[in-house]
This record gives C-alpha cells, sequence and structure tokens, in this order.
C-alpha cells in the first residue's frame, strides 16, 4: 500500500521530462514488492511439514511445533471458507492442531487418511458390535475417498 | 463435502471412526444449512432465508448387520443429536449381505421425522429407507450407489 502510494506521488507530481522515467519505477516498485513480499509470506505463512511414524515437526513461518501422533485422538476434516479443507488434530484435553494441505501440495483426502493412520494405528480392528470391514479397509478408504468424505 | 449431489447442507466437518457409546461408526459428518460458498447472491439468501440448522449423517460399514445393532446405532444417534441440537440426522448403513426382515421392518418403520435411515445392499445393489420425509429425499439425493460402489 504504501509502495503504491509512492509510486502515485511520482508519477504525479513528477516533472514532465522526468515521465520517461515512469516505466522503470514502477518495474523497481513491483520488484520491490514482490520481494517484501516474498519475504513476509516465508516469515509467516510458509508452511513445512517432516513426520515419521512416532511425531510430526510443522513449521509455519518462524513458529515450530512438534507433537507425537499418540497425543491426539481424534483426526477431523474440516471444511473452510467454503472450499478449503484443513486437517484438524484433537487431543484428549480439546487443544487443536491445524494442518493446511492447501500450503504442503498434497490431496487433502488422502493426507487426511494418512494421518489416520499414524494417530490410531487399532482402526483396522473394530470393538464394535456387527462383523467388521477390517479386511476390507482398504476398499472402503478408496470408496469413501472418491467421495471425499 | 466436497462436490457431486444435490445440495443438502453445507457439510464442513468429517471424522472417520467416530466412536460412541462402543459403536464406531465409519463416517460421522456434520455442518448446517447455511451456505458458505463465495458469491453475495447466495451469502445474502443464506442469510435472509435459509434457518440455521444442525446436521449430521453417520455413516456405518459392516458385512452384515442385525436388528440389535440397527437399533443401537438408531439409539446412540437420536440420543447425540438431542445433546447436541442437531434439527436432522441422517443414518446411512451399507451392508455386503441382505439384511434380514427384521432390519428391513426397523428400516420402514421408522417415522420420526428428525432422522433418516437408510439401509444400502452393496451385494445386489438395493437400498431401502425408512418412510419419513429424510428417508425418501436420502434415495434421491445420494447418488453414489449406482454409479461407483466398489463391489
Amino acid at each position: 500500500m504504501i509502495l503504491m502510494l509512492v509510486q502515485i506521488g511520482f508519477v504525479m507530481f513528477l516533472p514532465v521530462s522526468l515521465l520517461r522515467a515512469v516505466p522503470y519505477f514502477l518495474i523497481v516498485g513491483a520488484l520491490v514488492s514482490g520481494a517484501v513480499a516474498y519475504y513476509v509470506y516465508l516469515r509467516t505463512k510458509h508452511t513445512e511439514f517432516w513426520y515419521d511414524q512416532d511425531k510430526f515437526t510443522m513449521r509455519t513461518g518462524r513458529s515450530l511445533l512438534t507433537r507425537r501422533w499418540e497425543e491426539f485422538s481424534k483426526v477431523l476434516l474440516v471444511k473452510v471458507r467454503g472450499t478449503e479443507f484443513i486437517i484438524r488434530l484433537c487431543d484428549s484435553k480439546g487443544n487443536t492442531v491445524d494442518i493446511r494441505p492447501s500450503r504442503l501440495g498434497v490431496n487433502p483426502f488422502r493426507f487426511r487418511v494418512k494421518i489416520l493412520e499414524l494417530v490410531d494405528r487399532e482402526t483396522s480392528n473394530r470393538k464394535s458390535e456387527g462383523t467388521g470391514y477390517g479386511t476390507e479397509s482398504g476398499r472402503w478408504n478408496d470408496f469413501a475417498e472418491k467421495f471425499r468424505v | 463435502m466436497a462436490k457431486g449431489g444435490r445440495w443438502i447442507a453445507d457439510f464442513n466437518e468429517s471424522e472417520r471412526n467416530y466412536s460412541l457409546d462402543g459403536v464406531t461408526f465409519d463416517v460421522c459428518i456434520r455442518g448446517d444449512t447455511k451456505i458458505r460458498e463465495p458469491g453475495l447472491f447466495s451469502r445474502a439468501m443464506s442469510a435472509f432465508l435459509l434457518p440455521r440448522y444442525l446436521v449430521v449423517c453417520y455413516v456405518v460399514a459392516r458385512a452384515t448387520v442385525s436388528a440389535h445393532f440397527l437399533r443401537k446405532c438408531l439409539g446412540l444417534a437420536k440420543n447425540r443429536s438431542k445433546a447436541d441440537d442437531v434439527t436432522w440426522t441422517w443414518l446411512i448403513v451399507t451392508v455386503q449381505q441382505t439384511p434380514s426382515k427384521d432390519v428391513l421392518q426397523i428400516v420402514r418403520g421408522l417415522t420420526e421425522k428428525e432422522i433418516g435411515l437408510l439401509v444400502y445392499d452393496r451385494g445386489s445393489g438395493s437400498l431401502a429407507a425408512s418412510g419419513n420425509l429424510l428417508g425418501e429425499r436420502m434415495k434421491s439425493c445420494v447418488r453414489l450407489w449406482s454409479k461407483a460402489s466398489p463391489r
């Protein structure tokens, strides 16, 4: 915004003889804006994610978060702002950690299944009544993933 | 949640292996009837015309279900919905073997308007829905059965 105002000021109050240099000011402004914006993005929004069988580490901007999968009891797929999906991990105390697959460049539905497997490795053995789909969990996952639930 | 099917509600939260009192529902999807899509007209219509009803859909996938299990699922779903002030509840049960007459009797005998029940036989492709409005609408709104159900 400030850079835009500076550019507007330059254009409006620049002497006529220097008008030929205006495009160069705009180009410099665009380059500087891009560089500043990229720097701000790296410091606030850029997300990196590492995980293994026991824990995960997520860096968002300058903040670093490391948690173990066993701390969480729920994995939710939440739709926000109408189109974006986030994966929300909930622990027993009600604390949540949001992971944004769009910033990681992964499919949110498949990523959710992967995280679910890491959080709860006992989902294939159902404790409930009825003959479970224990041996068909892969087909169920394909079925559910196709319809994005 | 993502696309397809007729618009029923804005389902915005999905949980797999949702455990409720010893019963594990394969999927639990929650949402409400407010539109959150981008678009001024959609949002205006949602704000002025649409009530905000909480809705939830439970999906249970088993090879076979008994009448006792189905009654238990229904009871748990109803109690949970009552506790959470959910207005509409759907319970979808998919099985691989033809459901028994007792199960079909439960399905067709369900008349409460707050919960819809649908039992889908993946083996034969047939489905039975409850006789209330939610159940009847489920048949036309849920289009996934004939197209992509893996057999």
